[in-house]
Order: C-alpha cells, then structure tokens, then sequence
C-alpha cells in the first residue's frame, strides 16, 4: 500500500505536467497561427512579385517590340539600312 | 430407446411455428414507422437545403472553414530566344452574392470600377436568387483592391491568371490563345493545353471574419505549376517575315499570304506567318476568318513549283542529265481534249532551261516519259499528301492522286502541279530535300521535341543540281529574277495556279507562289510565300510572290549574320591573319 504522503506527490506531479502540456499547447497554437500569418504575408509578396514580374516582362516585351525599335530607329535616330556593304574575310 | 414424450412435445412446437403467423399489421407498422422517419429526414434536408440555406450559409461563412482552389501558374510560351510569346500574370476577379449584397451599393460600386450602374442592376436582379455572380473578371489587382477597400458586404475577390501574348499579331496563329478560363481554344495553347496548364491545388483553411487564413488544415493537393513550351521560332525572322507579307497582302489585295522559313538544315520552323491576323489580347473583335492558320490549315494547288521535282525524279531516274535537251516546240500540246500551253515557244530547251522558263511542255514530256509511279514516288518522298509531324490543330493533310488513278492528263498536271493539295508548310517541308543534299527533312516547332534523322530521297549529286538549276531562275532571263539578293545565291521556283472555283478552274483568280532557298553555296534556308488571290495587273508568282520571298530572306540572311557567298555585288576586302 502507498501511503498518503506519497500520493499527494503524485497527484501533484500529474497536475503539474498537464498544466506543463497544456501552456505547451497554447503556445504551439499561437506559435502556428504566427507561422500562418506570416505564410500569409509572404505569399501576398509572392503574388505581388508575380504581378510585377509579368508587369515588366510585357512592359519589356512591348517596348522592345521589334516593329517599335525600327520605327525609333528609322524615324528619331534617322537610320537607314546599310547600302554600300563591304565585306571583310579573313584568309585564316 | 427414444424418449416418447421429448419427441411428441418437440412435433408439437414444430406445427406451432407453422401455424402461428405473424398478423400483417405489424409489417405494415413496421414500414409506416420507417417511412415516416424517412419523410422527416428527407424533410429536415429540405428544410435546411431550401428554406435555411442562407441563414445556414451565413453562419457557415462566418466561421469559414473554406476549401479553397489554389490556382495554377500557367506555362509560358517563348521563342528559341527565350523571348517571350505567351505570359500569364496574375489578375483579380470581383465577384458578389446577390443575396448579401445591399442593391444601394450599386452606384458605389459601379463608379469604382467605370462600369454603367444600369447594366450592373439588371445583372443583379437577373442573379437575385444565385449565391454567385461575377462583377467583372481579369481586373488589374490595384482595382480589385480599391474595390476591396470599400469594404461592401457580399463583394469578394479571387485570383487568377490572365493571359498575354507581347508579339501579339505578329505570333497569333502558331501560338493561339486561351480563353477566359486559361483553356487552350486555339493553336499551340490548344495542342498543349495538358503539358501547359498544370494542375490547380486544394486546400482547406480557417479564415477570420476579415477573410484571412487563420489555419491552414490540411492541402490535399499542391498546385503544379504548368510547364513551358519553347518554340523554334526566332521572334526577329517572325516580326520581319509577318511585316514583308503584310506589306505585299496589303499592296495587292489579296485574299490571304503565308509564308514559312524553315531551316535548311534541321527542319526548325523559324518563321511561319499569315495574313489576315488577329490580336489574340484583345477578343472583343475577333473575327473567324482570321483565326486560321493558313500555312498549315489552307491547301493551294503548288502550281509550277512542283516543276522542280518532276526534273528531280527525271535526273535521279538516271535517264536525264542536267543538259539532256527537250524540244517544247510549238510550245503547245494537246492531250485528250485539252491543250496544254507555255507562254511562248521556247523551242529545244535543256532541263535547267525548263525551270529557267518554267515549261509545261517540258515537264510534261519529262513525265510522260518516265511514268506516273516515278514522278508519285518522288512527290510521296518529299512528303506530299500526308500530315507533317507536328500535331497542329486543324491542320491539313492535302491530297495526292494515287498514280494507278492518273491517266495521260492527269500525269501530265500533276508535273506541273495541278490535281494535288498541298499547304505552304508542306511545300516548304518539301523543298528541304533541295537544300539539304537530298534528304527531306520533317519540320518541326517545339524545339524539345527530338527531331527525327532526315530522309535520303535523291542522291546528294540531284539536290546539287537541282539547287544550281534553281539558281538560274532568279537570274537573268529567268522567271523568278525579282526574288534576288544582293550578295547572296538565291534559287527557287516561282508558281502561278489557277484557282478552283464554281466550274472548275477560274481565269482570274490565281494563288502566287514561289518557293526558293538560300545561300545556294550551302542552303541554310527554305522559304514558301504564298499569296492568295493578288488584286490588279500583277499575279504571276514571279511578280506578286517573288519579291516578298527576296525581302524576306535578305532580311533573314543579314539578321542571322549568314556570309554573303556572292561577293561581285559587294566590295570585299581581304585582310590577313597575323
């Protein structure tokens, strides 16, 4: 047979370690709901970054635009294509 | 010995359980009281489903336990340059539930996103008994959130992805577009609609009242992304080659024109256009006709350049060379009941003459004298009359007449190319047997496809000469001279077919062709243009095709830096290696 003493201690271990898992818990659900948030955040970023991206690679891809480029060329820089062409080879 | 009295009291129990039956009133309570419990069921589910649902939908949302789609990047299109030709970026769509929107939002609603307050009304009541409607879709994500911001009740917002096609025009037909689901409706992006959407993702997640994920739960599928599609298309030849035939269908008023470049070498389509295009970013004012990719979709009879390879089959017959003469005179022909004719008599004329000239008499002759099986091979080999390899929607397989079928006319049209159907990728894929030392090479647009290892069909000397006799057209006295480089040796054939129509062939309505390649010292390219229907006093494909053909390859030439190997047009200056 235990004794009284013996069982008290016991019980109040038991209890300690339930309170122990129980902040435990809580904190691991804040913990997760932090981790979450901040997915969030980073995943707005992503979307965000994703959007500038396409953004700029049309904005790229439209200024760059071939018919855009001889238009500039041939009409503000008064280009012209070139005529009297002379080839240069080497003998090697 | 038996025990007379179990026995006697076990029978009697027996014909007990016989006679004692049970009433069918019981049955009947039994099943009463199950249906009725079904009804109550039933009528609980209906009552929830029906009369409830909204109430229960709000309470639902309220704590938000949602299944949520994670939509899926779809893949890019680029160019062999990585240039790119299709982009998905991401968009907002607005959409409501009728039946939490408050209908005095309205005009607030309306004003933030520049849409007539009248139509959305008339939206709204049309909606009033759905739980979803769309306000608009594919929204610039700033006005999405501005709308987002006014916090109105019912309004939520979803991403997705918008296509966009930067080359526009230039590319429509080869890439095709999506439509307003990110689903393949048109070219590649229907051909590869699999290999490029990827797969969307669920997940199951907690939200807030404010609409934020609190918890995520569990992601019963992760969103692949799509994969990309890169093409053997060079964007700079596309955009030069799309602005020379845009130029020319304009200038002449024709139907339509294609024209494909392909690379002499290995079969890479670097170029492939059609007029009349469409821009595929903008669907309000898309027209049918001009979604067709015609160099793959429309057929023409190849008219004269077909010319090119009945020589070709006479010289690898072995029974011809290059200077065997033909005597064309009168420069007429009649067979059976129709008279075959040439412009004028050109009288004797060797082979190189006859596609100098482009005699009908002589290829006639030619054909009559070799036989219909030897003239449908070579065609057969070059890969006339049968699909290509690339999988293209809507794509044309053309015809070509068994020889068994051809009787003396027929054998003598199909030498100079009437009687058989060809599109303009198909004669392009066929005049790489020229240029490429007699081995036919299949065409090809996806540049991680594994191109197949071409076909030896003549022997390497026949392509020799065939690519010298094709010079002589774009020379002096020939019938292509308009389709000249300078600086370059430049061959091809040009072509002139009558168009079918009502009763047989038209007189005036014509489809120009000319299909060449280049430089001829060591053919790094082939080129067909075609143009449909040309308006006005010039249709012959040495006037309307011809000079489209030779701005095209000059251009081509120059971009990809290819060494002019005639160099009496140019100044050449040597210098030498220290």
């Amino acid at each position: 047979m235990m004794s009284a003493a013996k069982k008290n201690a016991l019980i109040l271990l038991a209890w300690l370690v339930v309170i122990v898992c129980a902040t435990m818990q809580v904190a691991a659900t804040h913990w997760h709901r932090q981790m979450v948030a901040s997915w969030q955040v980073s995943e707005h970023q992503r979307l965000g970054l994703e959007q500038d991206y396409g953004r700029l690679l049309l904005e790229q891809s439209a200024l760059t635009a071939h018919s855009r480029v001889e238009r500039i060329a041939k009409e503000k820089l008064n280009m012209i294509e070139a005529i009297d062409v002379q080839v240069i080879r080497s003998s090697r | 010995m038996a025990n007379p009295r179990t026995k006697k009291s076990a029978t009697t129990a027996i014909t007990d359980a016989v006679e004692y039956r049970i009433p069918v009133w019981r049955f009947a309570l039994v099943l009463g009281v199950f249906l009725c419990l079904l009804i109550v069921v039933a009528g609980r589910m209906g009552y929830l489903h029906l009369v409830q649902q909204s109430f229960l939908a709000a309470q639902g949302e309220q704590r938000m336990v949602r299944d949520e789609s994670i939509p899926a990047l779809r893949g890019d299109i680029n160019d062999r340059h990585g240039e790119p030709l299709a982009v998905s970026s991401p968009v907002k769509s607005l959409w409501l539930n009728p039946k939490l929107f408050d209908a005095s939002n309205v005009p607030k609603l309306a004003a933030t996103l520049g849409i007539s307050a009248n139509k959305l009304t008339r939206r709204l009541k049309r909606n009033r008994h759905q739980g979803f409607m769309y306000v608009q879709r594919h929204l610039p994500p700033e006005i999405a959130d501005e709308v987002l911001a006014l916090k109105l009740s019912g309004v939520f917002s979803e991403t997705e992805y918008r296509r966009f096609y930067p080359a526009s025009e230039v590319t429509s037909h080869v890439v095709g577009m999506t439509n307003i689901d990110s689903k393949g409706q048109e070219g590649l992006e229907l051909a590869y609609d699999d290999w490029l959407q990827g797969a969307p993702g669920q997940q199951r997640v907690v939200k807030d009242l404010l609409g934020n994920v609190i918890k995520q739960l569990n992601v019963s599928a992760v969103a692949k992304p799509g994969n990309e599609l890169t093409l053997t298309l060079d964007l700079r030849l596309q955009y030069l080659a799309y602005r020379e035939l845009k130029a020319v269908v304009q200038a002449h008023k024709a139907n339509w024109g294609s024209a494909v470049l392909l690379d002499a070498s290995n079969g890479d389509i670097l170029a492939l256009v059609n007029r009349p295009s469409y821009n595929p970013n903008n669907r309000e004012t898309l027209n049918a006709k001009d979604m067709r990719n015609r160099a793959l979709t429309d057929l023409v009879e190849p008219g004269s350049t077909m010319k090119a390879f009945t020589v070709a089959a006479a010289l690898k017959n072995g029974k011809y060379i290059p200077t065997s003469v033909i005597d064309t005179s009168p420069g007429y022909m009649r067979i059976k009941r129709k008279t075959i004719r040439d412009h004028r008599n050109y009288g004797p004329l060797d082979l190189t003459g006859i596609i100098r000239k482009s005699s009908n008499i002589g290829v006639t002759k030619l054909a009559h004298e070799m036989g219909a099986e030897s003239l449908w091979t070579m065609l057969h080999d070059v890969k006339l009359g049968q699909a290509t390899a690339l999988g293209f929607p809507g794509e044309a397989v053309g015809h070509l007449p068994y020889p068994q079928k051809l009787d003396k006319l027929g054998l003598a049209t199909l030498s100079y190319g009437y009687g058989l159907s060809v599109t303009p990728l198909q004669l392009a894929q066929a005049y790489t047997a020229f240029a490429n030392h007699g081995c036919v090479q299949e065409a090809r647009l996806i540049m991680t496809n594994a191109q197949t290892p071409c076909e030896q069909i003549m022997p390497a000397s026949v392509a020799k000469n065939m690519t010298q006799m094709l010079e002589t057209v774009t020379q002096k006295g020939g019938t292509g001279t308009r389709a000249k480089v300078a600086g370059y040796r430049v061959g091809g054939k040009t072509g002139t077919s009558h168009k079918v129509g009502k009763d047989g062939y038209q007189d005036s309505e014509y489809t120009s062709i000319f299909a060449g390649i280049a430089p001829i010292s060591d053919p790094r390219f082939v080129l067909v243009v075609v143009i449909d229907q040309p308006q006005g006093q010039e249709y012959y494909g040495g006037e309307v095709a011809a000079p489209v053909f030779g701005r095209i390859m000059e251009e081509a030439l120059r971009t990809l830096q290819i060494a002019p190997d005639q160099s009496k047009d140019f100044h050449v200056a040597e210098i030498s290696a220290l």
